[in-house]
């Protein structure tokens, strides 16, 4: 019913539901790198669960992008522009997580990654708000069909980086 | 700029629908503190949302009488409310970001941002895409 009061519903994209609680719980992973298809199997580490809940916030938001609907560019971001922009990033959440390249890539151009635990909290909190905070810049130019999931995605990366730094203290 | 007079009365509307129900969280031991902070951000944001659509040259929409909502018998369900407020907001939120004007976007931006920081701080959960679903 509250719903029902107060939601204006703008444009659907796909919703998934991050469980931000339960950063901070070891627990082993056996997860695929972003840009890879190999399971690595890791040990417990609150901090690059962390990063793997960013990770997949940034995956899940570049499907969305792939669909997202935008009209010729008019001196404004472009729908590839942005793409392009989180496709870096999640390129560069990925390459923290990792201690070396992709050794031997595969045909596709993915390969796996040898995970270590390097990344401190502070570390990947920073990562998260300079993400944020991309995204909000990137707003200003930002086409009004592109504006809505730009701003999402920095409020996923702030949230998230909030979460972190409670849960570390 | 209609399209964007249209998105200031839609979040306007929400707020108005927010504060009213944010006093039930608050009649809720021992949630009266952080509602109260809460409600003092949303009714700043009824404020700057009737600002923006009497400059765009309409007349804000009022606050209804009443909403339906049940009031919560609970301090778990009371918190409950709270985060299903915070995220209707995000939805008008992200709404907001699709405004024509500049300025509309990037403060929308960072209401959204700041009302998915408190459906987390609610609820300990958080949507991978705040107000898009």
């Amino acid at each position: 019913m509250l719903a029902r009061v107060l939601s204006p519903g703008p444009a659907p994209v796909t919703r998934r539901v991050l469980l931000v609680g339960a950063v901070g719980i070891p627990m082993s992973l056996s997860v695929t790198a972003c840009t890879g298809d190999a399971p690595v199997d890791l040990p417990a580490d609150p901090d690059r669960e962390a990063l793997e809940a960013a990770q997949e916030v940034e995956v899940a938001t570049l499907a969305a992008l792939e669909g997202w609907p935008v009209d010729a560019n008019d001196g404004t971001v472009t729908q590839a522009e942005v793409s392009s922009a989180i496709s870096a990033h999640i390129a560069a959440l990925v390459a923290a997580l990792s201690s070396t390249p992709p050794a031997t890539p595969s045909p596709s151009g993915s390969g796996s990654y040898a995970l270590i635990p390097t990344l401190s909290t502070a570390q990947v909190v920073a990562m998260l708000d300079s993400a944020a905070s991309d995204h909000t810049r990137a707003l200003r130019t930002a086409s009004p069909e592109i504006s809505p999931l730009l701003a999402s995605i920095a409020a996923s990366d702030a949230a998230l980086a909030a979460a972190i730094r409670q849960s570390s203290t | 700029m209609s399209d964007d007079l249209a998105l200031w009365q839609q979040t306007l509307a929400t707020e108005h629908a927010t504060i009213w129900a944010y006093g039930l969280v608050g009649a809720t031991p021992p949630l009266a503190v952080p509602a109260d902070a809460a409600l003092r951000v949303h009714r700043d944001r009824r404020a700057r949302c009737v600002d923006q659509v009497v400059a765009l040259g309409g007349e804000p929409v009022a606050s209804a009488p009443a909403y339906d909502v049940v009031a919560p018998p609970n301090s778990a369900a009371a918190r409950r409310l709270a985060a299903s407020l915070e995220e209707s907001c995000t939805v008008a939120y992200a709404a907001q970001t699709g405004a024509n004007d500049r300025a509309a976007r990037l403060l929308a931006a960072q209401w959204l941002r700041e009302s998915a920081i408190a459906l987390w701080g609610w609820d300990g959960e958080l949507p991978a895409l705040p107000g898009l679903e």
